[in-house]
């Protein structure tokens, strides 16, 4: 089951996806705008917003 | 009569001279046999000790028994009925009640060529199964690189060939699925033509793409293949539109096993993003598109085919048809034909 703050993060991504933001800037910039933060609370940066994405995408494509 | 040696058994099972998907890798579990019917065939699919994946008839040289109820060796099965051990290649390696005998050493169990791709298992089913397999060649989004993708594995009520006829009709993207997160826009009419390529052929859209269901390809060679895309809305991110590779095979003449993999190309952070809302969300959203499909297909009737007035939407089923049952006729005549017999000399 995924967490309340991974369906929440979830919903954020697709608001900001469904305003026509693509880029990674502009994302970060948005999510900060929204109420969604790190577990620790702070700003989201490019580099924190990149590395918490690759943990909840999961396992790689096996071959 | 065998019906793998009739044009209609053929159609309704599967071709020979073909690879088909026969189930996802996970399925078969190191030290287990699993049982399955496949392209009219009864399997047994197992691992040895390496973890190669072999799959045979499940069908023990001696008197028949399931060699699946049997006992994995290691790199061997022993039947559990009278012990009969038989190897990867199908040779008897051991007769352990009448050792010597002359079972011992016969390569007597079918065994079909069997590999692993891109999460799944499988097997090549050749007219001649004494002849190598041709190449397992597989569509771009599945080969590797730049794409991502997930497997997705279902089992349907309902004859492969209506599955076949479902993706190779990108028409009802617009009407049964025109509620769904990704096939709600562009026209409800279309012209489409055929474009023949190499390998098969794709039927397109004249006037639209990249809105609905605008295009899939057919291709056929070692494997048969449809692939497909549907444009994403932006609320998926960024990378490029959803891409299906998808892949049939007969478990009985009314259920099959269907292989859709689904992808996107797309690298980078984007390709994490798109892992991640497919795995919180879109797979449900997917999942629930091709739900549609199979209540329609399930609740097809079986004369369905017989009682058909098909139109221009449905050219791509008509030329994939003719293909499929040309070349069923001329395998069951190979499948058919009297061992030649030698020369009478005269006298
Ligand atoms: S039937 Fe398998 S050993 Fe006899
Ligand atoms: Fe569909």
């Amino acid at each position: 089951m995924p967490s309340s703050y991974e369906n929440a993060f979830g919903d954020e991504l697709e608001a900001i996806y469904g305003r026509g933001v693509h880029d990674l800037p502009g994302v970060v910039a948005a999510l900060n705008a929204s109420g969604v933060r790190p577990a620790g609370g702070e700003d989201w940066t490019e580099p924190s917003f990149t590395a918490e994405l690759a943990r909840l995408s999961g396992t790689e494509n096996h071959s | 009569m065998n019906p793998l040696h009739t044009t209609e058994g053929l159609l309704r099972f599967g071709l020979r001279d073909r690879w088909y998907p026969l189930c996802p890798s996970e399925h078969v579990r190191t030290g287990e046999l699993v049982r399955i019917d496949r392209a009219g065939e009864q399997l047994l699919l197992w691992r040895d000790a390496a973890g190669t994946v072999h799959v045979q008839e499940d069908r023990c040289p001696h008197r028949g028994a399931r060699l699946s109820q049997g006992v994995h060796m290691g790199d061997r099965i022993a039947c559990n009925y009278h012990g009969v051990q038989v190897d990867a290649e199908g040779t008897v390696v051991s007769v352990p009640g009448s050792p010597g005998c002359a079972l011992e050493g016969r390569r007597v169990l079918r065994t079909f060529p069997a590999q692993e791709h891109a999460g799944a298992v499988f097997a090549w089913f050749g007219v001649d199964e004494s002849a190598p397999p041709a190449t397992l060649e597989v569509p771009a989004p599945i080969a590797g690189g730049a794409w991502s993708r997930f497997l997705c594995y279902v089992e349907w009520n309902a004859p492969y060939l209506y599955s076949l006829d479902n993706l190779l009709d990108p028409m009802h993207g617009a009407f049964l699925h025109r509620n769904s997160h990704t096939m709600f826009a562009g026209k409800r009419e279309a012209v489409f033509q055929i474009r023949v390529t190499d390998t098969g052929f794709v039927f397109e859209k004249t006037d639209q793409r990249g809105v609905n269901f605008d295009w899939v390809e057919f291709t056929h060679g070692g494997a048969d293949w449809v692939t497909l895309e549907i444009p994403y809305p932006d609320t998926a991110g960024p990378g490029g539109p959803f891409t299906i590779v998808a892949g049939l095979c007969a478990i009985s003449e009314n259920r099959h096993a269907g292989f859709f993999w689904r992808c996107r190309e797309v690298s980078g952070w984007e390709r994490d993003s798109w892992r991640f809302l497919y795995r919180n969300r879109l797979e449900a959203r997917h999942y629930a598109v091709l739900e549609q499909d199979r209540e329609m297909a399930e609740a097809m009737p079986a004369d369905a085919w017989d009682r058909e007035n098909l139109y221009q939407h449905d050219i791509a089923l008509v030329r994939m048809r003719r293909l499929l049952k040309a070349e069923a006729a001329k395998q069951a005549a190979r499948l058919t034909e009297p061992a030649t017999a030698a020369p009478v000399p005269v006298a």
